[in-house]
């Protein structure tokens, strides 16, 4: 019998697969609405086709005694009516399952990808080729060199584990341990998944950064900031350092092609202990960290950072079910209770001129986390920016100072819930 | 469109409240109500529920054919070497009863204060059999009895009592404790009249004076401790 095909997991992937759980599921959701009801038919043929595309997410997690691998699928993923909440639990490591799952409801597809696998540039560039050849099976042309198609060769580039191949054992190693400020609220009951998102018109939030020297993202975590300090200091939560892990892609500074994850976290930090900042400051403030620390010898050193330890003889040797154990305990310790909450953007999503007004937009769900409870995420599509807060908790609060302050700046915000 | 007046931000139509402060939207819209909103979300069911229930199933399943492949094994087992069933109806009349629990822990009787009547029906029926086996029927009456009725009766009020409390904090617990310590006395008293002796009580008393400082510490932290008092821990050792 021939072996099947099978690849190592990348460095998140690993951290990812010891710490998923019925809370913690790792999913996150990238989806987008047409402009007319979904065709059920259509996307199963258009999710077969281009499923050959990519062969490196056509797989099943498996169990080895050390390390989980991935191995081919043959089972062929299938499309699935949306019937729970956002981003819930997914049998990932049972036979026969992808890392991944399409839904579709009304006008909206989404495409839920677990982060063992790949990042949100990831599946960006996934959804896009499926969309791509729905509305090509729908008879619609259209022209884009840039999206990958049914038929087209996958290149050997985009499988490769970016993490191992920029790890240098040479770099110092470096870290930093703050105990940030947590969101200290109920959760819900397990199964429940609360998303909000603001629509705002992208000029507007670009002309504001511009104003202010910023990029988007800098303007949009600055504001996020600002939304924290307030809510500490109107409920009188103990002052501790509040912390974004802002993930930052990490294909066009190492010129990689990979379709896995490939992304370090910068993690900017104010503290309140320190007296209130005013806005400007923290936009400053966020500005420089952010130029300091997104570029390539820093990047590196994280890189060198995260990698260390599974390249470690004596951690290598640990059985997987003790992993599964230790894990969990790690990232909470080392990882989320570093930082406050996560901020992801993952910029603007084009699609070829003839399917754009096919499209209505794109979202972006951030994946569930039981140590931050509350994570955001932001895309944009033509004339507006979707900003989607995801939390396990029926707690406004946060959404409701963050949308307030873009409200106040002049800018238009359009609410809308899965609840 | 609708707005919310004290965020300020654009709400979708056919919401009543706003999602973000719950601050009233005002019902402008009537007639254009969900015309131009799209259905975005389907009435999410909770995976989790279906996946727990699943989980639950099968894990009774198996604990049902683990308990009875045991009870069977030993039960041929004892009649194989003696002739008769002997011992091994101490360990059937157990695992039926462990089986019982286990209906209850898996919560297939909903309401808490019905499984906890029933499991103490379980165990008072386990130990009359266990008395009955035993041949003289002796012990189940004076002291099996009383100690699970005594256990019910507790363990209801502390049910009942930490349902009511809206403010569950250290004075549930502190009552919890007072609990334990009646029932330590309660089954102290039974133990020595079965033991033909005077109701004296002993150890319990040594329960009692361990366990009622902690429970009245815990009362005097829930209700406050006065402002003069910790004014003048302040004064006198202060830093």
């Amino acid at each position: 019998m021939p072996n099947k095909k099978w690849f190592k997991l990348d460095t998140a992937g690993k951290m990812y697969s010891s710490i998923k759980s019925s809370r913690a599921t790792t999913l996150f959701r990238l989806s987008a609405d047409l402009t007319e009801l979904i065709d059920p038919e259509m996307l199963q043929l258009a999710l077969d086709h281009i499923i050959e595309r990519f062969p490196y997410f056509n797989v099943n997690l498996r169990r080895g005694v050390f390390w989980y691998y991935f191995e081919s699928n043959e089972t062929p993923p299938q499309i699935e009516a949306e019937m729970y909440y956002p981003c819930m639990y997914m049998r990932i490591k049972k036979k026969g399952v992808h890392p991944f799952r399409v839904l579709y409801y009304n006008k909206k597809v989404s495409l839920e990808f677990s982060h063992i696998i790949t990042d949100g540039s990831g599946a960006v560039v996934f959804l896009k080729a499926l969309l791509f050849e729905y509305f090509r099976l729908k008879g619609i042309e259209s022209t884009d060199e840039g999206i990958f198609r049914f038929g087209d060769e996958p290149s050997p580039d985009e499988i490769e584990d970016a993490f191992g191949k920029h790890y240098n054992e040479n770099i110092p190693t470096y870290s930093r341990r703050v105990r940030a400020f947590h969101f200290p609220f109920k959760r819900e009951k397990k199964g429940v998944y609360n998303v909000v998102t603001g629509i705002v018109p992208v000029a507007d939030v670009l002309k504001h950064s511009r104003l202010h020297g910023v990029s988007l993202t800098e303007f949009l975590s600055a504001v996020y900031f600002d939304a924290i300090q307030e809510l500490m200091e109107k409920n009188g939560f103990k002052k501790k350092p509040i912390v974004l892990n802002i993930p930052v892609n990490l294909r066009k500074m190492f010129d990689s092609k990979t379709m896995r994850n490939f992304f370090i976290s910068v993690t900017p930090m104010i503290d309140p202990r320190l007296g209130r900042y005013t806005f400007e400051e923290i936009l400053k403030y966020v500005h420089h960290f952010m130029k300091i620390t997104v570029d390539e010898k820093y990047v590196l050193q994280q890189i060198r950072q995260n990698v260390m330890g599974e390249k470690t003889f004596f951690l290598r040797v640990v059985p997987l079910f003790l992993k599964d154990l230790i894990m969990p305990l790690v990232y909470r310790l080392y990882g989320e209770g570093n930082y406050t909450t996560g901020f992801s953007n993952v910029g603007a999503i084009k699609m070829p001129k003839e399917l754009e007004d096919h499209i209505e937009r794109f979202e972006l769900y951030p994946p569930p986390s039981v140590g931050n409870t509350l994570k955001v995420t932001a895309t944009s599509y033509k004339e507006s920016l979707y900003i989607s807060f995801g939390s396990l908790s029926r707690d406004r609060r946060v959404e409701q100072l963050y949308f307030s302050k873009l409200r106040r700046m002049g800018i238009p915000v359009k609410i809308e819930t899965n609840i | 469109m609708p707005y919310c007046s004290k965020c300020g931000v654009e709400v979708g139509s056919g919401h009543e409240n706003c999602p973000l402060c719950h601050f009233p939207i005002p019902d402008i819209t009537v007639e254009h109500k969900r015309e131009e909103e799209e259905d975005r979300f389907p009435t999410a069911k909770n995976v989790y529920t279906k996946l727990a229930t699943d989980f639950k199933k099968k894990s009774f399943y198996a604990m049902t054919l683990l308990f009875l492949g045991n009870a069977i094994g030993l039960m041929y087992t004892n009649f194989m070497i003696e002739g008769k069933l002997s011992w091994s109806l101490y360990s059937g009349i157990t695992f039926f009863a462990l089986w019982v629990y286990l209906f209850f822990i898996f919560r297939y009787v909903k309401s808490i204060s019905r499984s906890i009547i029933g499991a103490s029906i379980n165990t008072l029926v386990l130990l009359a059999v266990l008395d009955w086996i035993n041949g003289d029927f002796e012990w189940f009456i004076p002291l099996g009895l009383p100690a699970v009725f005594m256990a019910l009766i507790f363990l209801l009020i502390n049910y009942y009592m930490w349902m009511k409390s809206k403010n569950r904090g250290l004075h549930t617990v502190a009552f919890s404790l007072f609990l334990i310590i009646g029932y330590c006395m309660g089954l102290e008293f039974f133990i020595s009249l079965y033991m033909g002796e005077s109701a004296v009580l002993i150890w319990s008393v040594n329960v009692m004076m361990n366990i009622l400082p902690l429970a009245l510490m815990m009362l005097y932290i829930h209700y406050q401790i006065p402002l003069w008092i910790k004014e003048e821990i302040k004064k006198r050792f202060h830093i």
